[in-house]
C-alpha cells in the first residue's frame, strides 16, 4: 500500500503554497492572537504541572473522541501534518447581522448567560454557516459549559470551514489547545498549540 | 290586573256566610299545611343551601383552576431578516400572507404591510421569543438584486437584524379535539363585546346571571310564532351550559343551569365572566378539530389575530354564535351574511356604531379566507416528524393541555416551493408517460446542509393529506444512492479519484444461492474507468468490484458513520443499493457528506417553551467529525462530476454550473424506485418517486426524481457549494481515459484534488502513448477479494 501522506514532494508543495498565499496578516489582529496563544500556552503548562488532579477528574468524564487515526486504518488527519497548508483564501466580509449577533453573543457569554449566547450564535450560524468565528464562539460557550467534546468538535468544524484563512486558523487552533488542556488532554493540547504557532 | 285581584275577596266573603261549619276543619287543615310547608321549605332550603354550596364549589374549582386544556402550539421558524438575506419580494409576501398581514397603501398599525417595487414596509406585530423580545415596529425593507439591501426603523435608524413573528403551523390536540387560542378581554377588538351583547344578551351588564325579562321576551316571541325559536339564555347561562354541563338536553340540566348562572354572576365580575365566554364559545369545526373561542376563530376564519379584525368581521363572528354550522360563512355564505348584517343593524339601533359605519359595513364581503390557505394543518408530514420527536421527551397529556410552544425549523417558503416543484413535475411526468405513471407516489425532504435543520417534508403526493408519511415510514431500496458511501470507503482506504477501476462482468458466489451477477444499466461493460467517472456515470460493475475489494464490513461501517443507525444486511447487493431506507435517512447520510464529514443530528425542533415562554428544552446544534476532510473533499468533487458529466446532467442544464451542485441518482431493481439526492451550499434535497404497490416505473432516477429535484433547486436562491480546500490536498490535471497526471494544456485533461503526495504518475505525452496503465496507479491491492474468498 502506498503511504497516503508525507512524501518527498511535500516540501515542494509547501514552497509553492507559500508563494501562492496572498493574504497577509493584519497587524492589529496578530497582536490579539499572540496574547491568546500565550495564555493558552500557560494553561497547558499549568495543567501538566500543578492542576493535574483536577484535570484528571475532568478527563474521566470527557475523553476527546477525536484521534489522529483510528483502529480501522482510516485517517482523520486534520492535524497530521504541521507543514501542509491549504492555499490562502480571501476572507469574505462579515454580514452586519453576523457581526451584531457575534457581539450580542460575546456580551451574553461575558455576563455568564451562556444559553442565550448559544441561541444568538445558532442564529448567526444560520446566516453565516461558513464563518469560522461563529464556530469558535460556539466552542467557547461549550467550553465554559464544561462540554469539552462539543467544544472541540465546534472548533474542528471552524477549522474545516476556515481552511486557507491563516489568521482565523491560528486562533482556532489555540482555542483548541485551551479546550484540550482543560479537558485533561495535555498531548492533544500541545499538538494544537504547536499547530497554532505554524500559522 | 286590578279586577282580578278583587275577585278572591268577594269569593271569600260569600264563602264565609255559607260554609261557617267547615271553618274549624279547614283551619286544622290549613295549620297542617302551613307547618308542612314550613318544614318542607326548611328542608328544601337546607338542601338548596347544600346544593348552592356544592354548585359554588364546583363553579369556583373550574373557574379559578385551569379552565381549559390548551393544545401545544407548533410554530414555523421565524423569518430572520437582515441585509444580505437572499429573498425576493414575492417570497416575503408569501411569508406575510402566511402571517395574515393585510396589504395596504399605508401601513399604520401592526399586521399591515405596504409592497412597492423595491421596498416593503412591514408593521410587525412583535413576538416574545424565549431568547428575547421582538418589538412591534414599522420596518422599511429595501431590496436589491434579489436580496435585502437594508432595513431601517421608523426613525430611519438602520437595523442589522430583526425577525418576524413565526407562523403557527399546527397544534397537538387533546382527546376531545378542542382547540383554542386564549385571549384577554382587553385584546377583543372594539365592537366584539358590543356585537355579542347586542345580539345575544342585551341586558348582560344589568341582569344577575339570568334575565327574567329576557325569558319573558323569549316566551312572548315563541308564543307569537308558535314554536320554540328563542331560549332567552343569558351569556352567563350559555357559559354555564358549555363550561359545566353536558350537552344533553335534560330538564334537570335546564333547572340547574339557572342557579349556577346566578352563583357565577354573584361570585365573579361581569368582565371576568365575559372573558371566559369569549374563550369558551364554540364557533366551528374543521374535521375532528373543534374551533373554540374568538381568538382561534379569528385565525380560523380570517387568518389574523383577533385584535386586527374589522367591524364587519367582528360582527360575523358574533353572528355565528347562534349556530356555527348553520351560519358557517364558508358553506352558507348568504345566510351568514344576512345574520351578520342583522347584528350590525342591532348595533346601529343600540347606538354602538354610527349609521355611517353600519352602511359601510353591510356592503363589505364576508372576507373569510379559504380554508386551503390556512397554514394550520398544511404541514401534516412535518408535524408528524415533530410529534414523534416530542414524544421522546414529553407525554401526550402535557403536549395537548399545557399550552406548550414548540418552535420548529420548518421554512414555509421552502415547503411551498418543494410542494409546487413536486406537483408540477409529477403532472409533467404523467403527461409524458401517460397511464404508466398513474398512482405515482412521492416523498421529499429538504434540509439546510450547514446546520442540519429540516426545512420541509413531503409525505405523499397529496401534501395536505394526513396519512402514510412516506418520508419517514416508507423504507425503499435506495439503488445507486448508496454508491457515495462505497466510493468514500475507497477514498479512505488508499484509492484516489484517478485510480483506474475495472468495469467488467463480475460474479460473486453466495452460499446456498445463485451467484450475484450485477449488470450495468446499459448492459455493457466499460473497461478501465477512473474512480471519479465510475461514480459519476453510476457504473454497477466497477462499483461492485470496488466494494468487494474494500469489503462489505468496511462499506457498512462507512454507512453507519454517515449517520444511518438501522441495521444493514451484509449482502453483496448492498453495494448497488438493495438496502432499504427512508427519505429522511438518505437525507441524514447526504447531510454528513454535504457538511464536510461532520455528522449533525437532523433537527426539526429548535426549542420547546411553556405557556409563559420559559424554555423547557432546546435541541441545539451539535457536530461530530466522522470522516476526514480530505476524503470528503474528494468525494464532493466526484459527486459534482455526477452533475456535469454523469447521470445528473439534466440539472446542470437548468442551473448555473457556478453553483457546483453535487448529487447522485438512484434507481432500484426493475425501476421500482426513482431517487435523487443532492445539495448546493445552502440547500439539500432528497426526492423519492415510486408506487405504494411497488410496481415498476416508466422512468429512472434521472428521468424521474431528478426532475422534481431540479425544479425545486431552480426555485430556490442557491449558494454555491464551495467547500474550503482542506490542508493536505493538492491538485493535478488528469487524463480522463488513463487516469494519468498530464499537462494542463492536454486535451480532455481535468483538474482534480488528491491527497498531498498522492497524485498520479506524470505522463509527458498527455497520456496518449501509455497503452498500459502504470502499475502504481492500478487497483492492484493484494490480496484481492477473489483471492480472499477462494484462497490462492
Amino acid at each position: 500500500m502506498r503511504s497516503v501522506f508525507g512524501n518527498g514532494r511535500l516540501s515542494v508543495v509547501v514552497v509553492a503554497l507559500a508563494v501562492l498565499s496572498g493574504c497577509s496578516v493584519s497587524g492589529l489582529q496578530s497582536v490579539k492572537v499572540e496574547e491568546r496563544s500565550l495564555e493558552a500556552g500557560n494553561k497547558i503548562s499549568r495543567s501538566v504541572g500543578a492542576a493535574q488532579s483536577s484535570a484528571e477528574v475532568t478527563a474521566l468524564k470527557v475523553r476527546p473522541k477525536f484521534k489522529a487515526s483510528n483502529a480501522s486504518g482510516e485517517n482523520l488527519n486534520t492535524e497530521v501534518s504541521v507543514q501542509a497548508k491549504a492555499p490562502e483564501v480571501a476572507v469574505s466580509v462579515q454580514k452586519p447581522a453576523t457581526v451584531a449577533l457575534l457581539n450580542t453573543a460575546n456580551y451574553q457569554t461575558n455576563s455568564g448567560n451562556l444559553k442565550a449566547a448559544q441561541a444568538s450564535l445558532e442564529r448567526a450560524l444560520r446566516i453565516s454557516p461558513k464563518d469560522p468565528e461563529v464556530y469558535q464562539s460556539l466552542g467557547e460557550v461549550h467550553r465554559q459549559l464544561g462540554e469539552f467534546v462539543q467544544a472541540e468538535q465546534m472548533v474542528l468544524k471552524g477549522i474545516a470551514v476556515g481552511a486557507g484563512q491563516s489568521v482565523k486558523l491560528r486562533r482556532l487552533w489555540s482555542a483548541l489547545a485551551k479546550i484540550r488542556s482543560q479537558a485533561g488532554d495535555a498531548v492533544g493540547a500541545n499538538k494544537a498549540f504547536a499547530k497554532s504557532q505554524s500559522y | 290586573m286590578a279586577s282580578r285581584k278583587k275577585m278572591p275577596k268577594k269569593a271569600a266573603q260569600s264563602k264565609k256566610s255559607n260554609k261557617s261549619n267547615n271553618k274549624s276543619k279547614k283551619y286544622k287543615l290549613w295549620r297542617w299545611f302551613l307547618s308542612f310547608t314550613l318544614k318542607l321549605s326548611i328542608i328544601l332550603m337546607m338542601f338548596g343551601a347544600i346544593g348552592l354550596f356544592y354548585l359554588d364549589a364546583q363553579i369556583r374549582q373550574k373557574f379559578e383552576g385551569k379552565r381549559w386544556s390548551i393544545p401545544a402550539k407548533v410554530y414555523a421558524r421565524p423569518l430572520d431578516m437582515y441585509s444580505g438575506l437572499e429573498i425576493s419580494i414575492a417570497d416575503l409576501k408569501v411569508e406575510l400572507k402566511g402571517l395574515g398581514y393585510r396589504f395596504v397603501k399605508k401601513a399604520t398599525q401592526p399586521g399591515q404591510a405596504e409592497i412597492a417595487s423595491t421596498r416593503v414596509k412591514v408593521y410587525s406585530r412583535g413576538f416574545e421569543f424565549s431568547d428575547g423580545v421582538e418589538v412591534s415596529q414599522l420596518l422599511t425593507i429595501s431590496f436589491k438584486d434579489g436580496a435585502i439591501s437594508a432595513i431601517s426603523a421608523e426613525n430611519g435608524s438602520p437595523i442589522s437584524i430583526t425577525r418576524l413573528e413565526p407562523i403557527l403551523i399546527g397544534g397537538i390536540y387533546p382527546k376531545n379535539n378542542e382547540d383554542r387560542d386564549l385571549i384577554r378581554l382587553t385584546q377583543a377588538p372594539r365592537g366584539l363585546v358590543d356585537a355579542l351583547i347586542a345580539i345575544e344578551d342585551r341586558s348582560y351588564y344589568q341582569h344577575f346571571g339570568i334575565s327574567p325579562k329576557g325569558i319573558a321576551r323569549a316566551m312572548w316571541v315563541n308564543l307569537r310564532v308558535g314554536r320554540f325559536v328563542q331560549g332567552g339564555s343569558t351569556l352567563t347561562q350559555q357559559l354555564i351550559k358549555n363550561f359545566y354541563l353536558t350537552s344533553e338536553r335534560t330538564l334537570i340540566r335546564k333547572l340547574i343551569e339557572m342557579p349556577m348562572a346566578i352563583v357565577l354572576d354573584f361570585r365573579y365580575s361581569k368582565d371576568e365572566i365575559l372573558e371566559a365566554y369569549l374563550n369558551e364559545v364554540y364557533l366551528g369545526q374543521e374535521g375532528a378539530r373543534a374551533i373554540h373561542g374568538f381568538g382561534l376563530a379569528a385565525q380560523y376564519f380570517f387568518a389574523r389575530p383577533i385584535s386586527e379584525l374589522q367591524l364587519h368581521q367582528v360582527a360575523l363572528l358574533a353572528a355565528m354564535v347562534k349556530g356555527p354550522s348553520y351560519y358557517d360563512p364558508r358553506r352558507r355564505a348568504e345566510r351568514a351574511k344576512e345574520r351578520r348584517n342583522l347584528v350590525l343593524k342591532v348595533m346601529a339601533e343600540n347606538g354602538d356604531i354610527s349609521e355611517h359605519e353600519y352602511r359601510q359595513s353591510i356592503l363589505k364581503p364576508l372576507g373569510v379566507v379559504r380554508q386551503k390557505s390556512l397554514h394550520k394543518g398544511a404541514y401534516p408530514a412535518y408535524l408528524d416528524l415533530v410529534r414523534r420527536k416530542l414524544k421522546q421527551s414529553y407525554n401526550d397529556e402535557d403536549l395537548s393541555s399545557e399550552g406548550l410552544r414548540i418552535f420548529t425549523s420548518l421554512d414555509p417558503i421552502a415547503q411551498a416551493k418543494a410542494e409546487k416543484s413536486l406537483s408540477d413535475s409529477i403532472s409533467a411526468l404523467q403527461k409524458k408517460y401517460g397511464k404508466k405513471a398513474n398512482d405515482l407516489e412521492a416523498s421529499m425532504v429538504v434540509t439546510d446542509p450547514q446546520t442540519g435543520e429540516v426545512l420541509a417534508v413531503i409525505g405523499g403526493k397529496s401534501t395536505r393529506y394526513q396519512g402514510f408519511n412516506r418520508a419517514i415510514d416508507a423504507v425503499r431500496p435506495i439503488g445507486s444512492l448508496i454508491k457515495p458511501a462505497v466510493y468514500l470507503t475507497g477514498l479512505q482506504r488508499g484509492y484516489n479519484l484517478a485510480t483506474m477501476l475495472e468495469d467488467e462482468a463480475v460474479s460473486v458466489p453466495i452460499e446456498g444461492s445463485a451467484p450475484w451477477q450485477p449488470r450495468n444499466f446499459d448492459k455493457k461493460s466499460h473497461g478501465n474507468v477512473p474512480f471519479y467517472l465510475a461514480l459519476a456515470k453510476s457504473y454497477n460493475l466497477s462499483t461492485a468490484r470496488l466494494g468487494m475489494e474494500l469489503g462489505l464490513d468496511n462499506v457498512i461501517k462507512t454507512i453507519h458513520k454517515l449517520g444511518i443507525s438501522r441495521q444493514i444486511k451484509k449482502y453483496p447487493s448492498l453495494l448497488l443499493g438493495a438496502q432499504g431506507m427512508t427519505s429522511l435517512e438518505v437525507a441524514t447520510m447526504y447531510q454528513t457528506i454535504a457538511a464536510n464529514g461532520f455528522l449533525m443530528p437532523m433537527r426539526a425542533i429548535r426549542s420547546v417553551t411553556d405557556n409563559k415562554g420559559r424554555e423547557l428544552s432546546r435541541y441545539s446544534f451539535k457536530v461530530e467529525q466522522v470522516i476526514n476532510s480530505q476524503s470528503i473533499y474528494q468525494l464532493q468533487y466526484a459527486m459534482q462530476q455526477v452533475m456535469s458529466v454523469g447521470t445528473g446532467r439534466y440539472a446542470n442544464a437548468k442551473i448555473s454550473s457556478k453553483i457546483g451542485l453535487a448529487g447522485k441518482t438512484g434507481t432500484s431493481n426493475d425501476q421500482r424506485d426513482s431517487w435523487f439526492a443532492g445539495f448546493s451550499g445552502n440547500k439539500l434535497a432528497v426526492v423519492w418517486l415510486g408506487r405504494d404497490d411497488n410496481k415498476s416505473l416508466p422512468f429512472t432516477g434521472s428521468s424521474g426524481a431528478l426532475r422534481v429535484w431540479t425544479a425545486y433547486m431552480q426555485s430556490e436562491s442557491l449558494q454555491p457549494l464551495q467547500p474550503a480546500v482542506p490542508e493536505g490536498i493538492e491538485f493535478a490535471y488528469i487524463d480522463s481515459t488513463t487516469g494519468l497526471s498530464v499537462d494542463p494544456g492536454c486535451e480532455d485533461s481535468q483538474r482534480m484534488p488528491f491527497r498531498s503526495g498522492d497524485s498520479p504518475i506524470y505522463s509527458d505525452d498527455c497520456g496518449t502513448n501509455s497503452s498500459t496503465v502504470p502499475k502504481g496507479n492500478q487497483s492492484n491491492k493484494a490480496p484481492s477479494w477473489l483471492e480472499r474468498i477462494f484462497g490462492n
